[in-house]
């Protein structure tokens, strides 16, 4: 386990201890900072992103409510993933038994579990809004100074820590962080024009 | 403050830095704001998905554990802590 794993485990189990002191809150940082990545999983199982909310935020209330019962001995993260895949199942299940015509094989979707998503049901619109979004992104990141350009690449890309950007790029880690600091900024304050325009709330 | 939501999502904070971006964004809904926003963008950087998040996400979350009793919770904590 390198660093960088070592205090995510760290900081989650030290907001868990919150959360399970009462502090909701603490909960509410935890969702924020998982809440993509839990869709994104819902979402291979389930047909539509709206659908794929709803099933993420049963799971979380479901964690929430099993806090208690949260040891960590494993990750915070692995916790909450199986609860989220059991709840994305049973989702399936329970809407295969509501309608007769949503057969559902269970094993087969397993199989899409490292794949995007099953079935995407955006609407033309929001496909559309959401390839401008990843346009946006992407010409801002290239328009960056070289060194934040590379930062954030190191930084979201390649998942490397700021310790090890900061060996890579042979600069102090506290250059790191601005560096990456000043390129999310920069991002923003291209993105949120669109994000206004485009009425996401 | 923002320098701190781009650390957080990066786990670069300690714990007392993450419970003063807590009090932050419990306290100010735009900075709140501004971290899902981070979030999504890093998201998005990663697998070339925008996913948004609405509001309304969290919020929800939020109306249905604040029915939820913590009584049992720190019954359990008190042996994680001893």
């Amino acid at each position: 386990m390198n660093n960088y794993t070592k205090n995510t485990e760290q900081l989650d189990r030290e907001l868990v201890l919150r959360v399970q002191h009462g502090d909701k809150a603490a909960f509410d940082l935890l969702v924020i900072k998982y809440q993509h990545k839990i869709i994104q999983l819902v979402n291979r199982y389930v047909k539509d992103r709206n659908e794929a909310q709803d099933v993420a935020q049963e799971a979380f209330i479901k964690a929430y409510r099993a806090i208690g019962s949260f040891r960590g001995e494993a990750a915070f993260y692995t916790w909450l993933y199986r609860i989220a895949i059991n709840t994305a199942k049973n989702d399936l299940v329970s809407r295969s038994r509501r309608h007769s015509n949503y057969q559902v094989d269970i094993q087969e979707v397993e199989i899409y579990e490292n794949a995007p998503q099953l079935q995407d049901m955006d609407t033309p619109e929001t496909d559309l809004l959401n390839q401008e979004i990843l346009a946006t992104i992407k010409k801002t990141i290239e328009g960056l100074p070289e060194e934040m350009r590379v930062a954030i690449i190191l930084c979201e890309f390649d998942g490397l820590s700021y310790e090890a950007i900061a060996q890579a790029m042979n600069c102090p880690v506290g250059t790191v962080r601005s560096r990456i600091f000043r390129a999310r900024e920069a991002i923003d304050n291209e993105l949120t024009p669109l994000l206004t325009h485009g009425n996401f709330q | 403050m923002s320098e701190k939501i781009s650390r957080f999502l990066d786990d670069d904070l300690n714990y007392d830095e993450t419970l003063g971006l807590l009090q932050v964004i419990t306290e100010q809904p735009e900075m709140k704001d501004k971290l899902k926003r981070y979030a999504a963008v890093s998201h998005a950087m990663k697998t070339n998905d925008f996913l948004w998040v609405s509001t309304d996400f969290s919020m929800q979350i939020n109306q249905e554990i604040q029915q939820t009793p913590v009584d049992g919770f720190l019954q359990i904590n008190k042996k994680l802590l001893n």
